[in-house]
């Protein structure tokens, strides 16, 4: 099953109910383009959380069109190939371990994938060395730190090969270093494996990072586009139940008191550069 | 509520023996006071003993006051044990006497502040809702108790902004209203909004505690604690280090503004 074009997911008018009559999403359509990074952010209960769980068939597509890395998500029959082509990792790492020996936890995607042993846990070292937990294989996943907890679950993930990562709020319950254990461990899979990342957040900062962002709203996609174009319409943000990240924030109360002028940086370091650079 | 010298250490599954507080000792009388410390530094360990969950090996905590003592864990789903969302609200007040009608008042007032819809919920599985909706129950059903003293673990976590908003407000409100509470977080940008005090726990010992608004604006001392700074302290110190002049202590995107305005002679 190879990949469509440039296209390593396109959804097309998928919408979802989990109680007939209320539904949560509502002909969402979106292409991302192999190795992109892509930030989806909403207000709770926009469909965010919803939409991603669609790519690797933990909910079932009932009306649409989705493909992923080639596989069509409208066969029951994919369900196997979407788990492999789509790896997730979740808000709480403790709620994703199937072992609570580091090794095993890891190695059991590939294993269950049909991977021998010996393969398993090659490929498990090297998801480990990859998220820099080379040498942590036979350590409890209990007396990890949340960080390196999260980049187990995520070296778990990206043990049998996915073209494709989710992670779901990943960060919202870490601290910031290991937040940017986890991005630097991620932004490393894209760059290295080629993995497309599909990033769910609150964090608007984490946001102005990405390629592209798509912005829910009530279960549809409300706008999408270069961080830099998206995250400084505020109307735009504000309708979804969002704000502009920091910088733009701190730029609009610039612009309002005559000291700057222009495009908004949508980061810090991008409004250092405008003030200093 | 007074905690006097207070010490616990937990054995970890290998015998493994860690210090989770480490001669604690902190008087607190109103307002909200934010704790701040790295995962594992004793943040959640000191809630629950406040709380009276958790025994301590040596040392005393006291809580004085009549109103109730509030605990919302940093996983609510993990606290819920009601069939719906009214009863999981109403159960406090219920288990403390008061009358159903009463009681459904307070729920409903108490979700209304935390943005969410009694009449729109009341009778969902509080099992079945969004993780942000969930976090809000929980902080419902603990202001719905009128607390003496609130406990809040990582409360903004997971929160969009327009909840996390309503979750800062409600913190306020309750502190206004005489409440002390206790905010531990990660984020500091929410505690630069809310929090009157802040401390900082490193390993189970306090490392710092002072007026919050002092601590947060200081990037390089909360660098130094292992703490991320607010948005604002960051982008200060990096614009001084670029060599612009950043007078004060900016901690949100409006005073920062404003300070850069006033060191280009702008104000």
């Amino acid at each position: 099953m190879g990949r469509t074009g440039e296209k390593i997911v396109e959804a097309r008018g998928v919408s979802h109910a989990y109680v007939p009559g209320r539904p949560t999403l509502q002909e969402v359509s979106l292409d991302v383009a192999p190795g992109e990074l892509v930030a989806i952010v909403g207000e709770n209960g926009s469909g965010k959380t919803t939409l991603v769980r669609h790519l690797n068939a933990l909910v079932p597509l009932q009306a649409g069109e989705l493909v992923v890395a080639g596989i069509s998500a409208d066969d029951p029959t994919h369900v196997w190939e979407l788990r492999r082509a789509c790896g997730m990792v979740f808000q709480n790492p403790e709620n994703q371990f199937v072992s609570s020996v580091v090794g095993e936890d890891v190695a059991f995607g590939p294993a269950n994938f049909g991977a021998g042993e010996k393969d398993a846990r090659l490929a498990a070292a090297r998801a480990l060395a990859d998220v820099g937990l080379a040498g942590f294989e036979r350590r409890d996943v209990h007396t990890l730190s949340g960080g390196q907890q999260q980049r187990v679950a995520l070296a778990g993930a990206l043990a049998s090969g996915p073209d494709v990562l989710v992670l779901d709020e990943a960060t919202s319950m870490i601290d910031p270093q290991g937040r940017d254990e986890l991005v630097r461990a991620v932004l490393r899979a894209r760059s290295e494996r080629g993995t497309t990342i599909l990033w769910v957040t609150h964090d608007m900062e984490l946001a102005a990072r990405a390629d592209r962002v798509f912005v829910m709203r009530a279960g549809e996609v409300a706008a999408s586009g270069a961080p830099k174009d998206v995250l400084v319409d505020r109307a735009l943000l504000e309708g979804a139940g969002l704000e502009p990240p920091f910088a733009v924030r701190a730029w609009e109360g610039l612009v309002a008191r005559g000291v700057a002028s222009g495009p908004a940086p949508v980061t810090v370091e991008g409004l250092v550069s405008a003030l200093c650079g | 509520m007074t905690l006097d010298n207070a010490c616990l250490t937990y054995e970890g599954p290998a015998g493994e023996r860690t210090r989770a507080l480490d001669g604690v000792t902190l008087e607190l009388s109103g307002g909200v006071t934010g704790v701040m410390g790295r995962t594992g530094s004793g943040k959640t360990t000191l809630l629950e003993v406040v709380a009276g969950a958790t025994p301590l090996d040596s040392g005393r905590v006291r809580v004085e006051g009549r109103g109730a003592t509030a605990l919302v864990y940093q996983l609510p789903e993990r606290q819920f044990f009601e069939s719906t969302v009214e009863r999981e609200v109403m159960f406090g007040l219920l288990a403390r006497g008061a009358h159903s009608d009463d009681a459904r008042g307070r729920a409903a007032r108490a979700l209304a502040l935390m943005g969410l819809s009694l009449d729109e919920l009341g009778a969902r599985s509080p099992f079945s809702l969004s993780g942000g909706q969930q976090r809000r129950v929980a902080i419902a059903s603990a202001l719905a108790l009128h607390p003496g003293l609130l406990l809040l673990d990582e409360p903004t976590a997971g929160l969009d902004p327009r909840a996390r908003t309503s979750c800062l407000r409600a913190v306020r409100a309750a502190a206004d209203a005489g409440a002390t509470v206790i905010f531990a977080s990660h984020d500091a940008n929410a505690l630069a909004e809310v929090a009157d005090r802040l401390v900082v726990l490193e390993g189970g010992r306090l490392t710092l505690d002072g007026p919050a608004r002092d601590l947060l604006a200081d990037a390089p001392l909360m660098r130094a604690h292992g703490l991320e700074p607010a948005c604002a302290a960051r982008a200060a110190a990096a614009l001084r280090c670029a060599g612009l002049d950043v007078p004060g202590a900016p901690l949100t995107a409006d005073e920062l503004a404003a300070a850069v305005a006033r060191g280009r002679g702008c104000a």
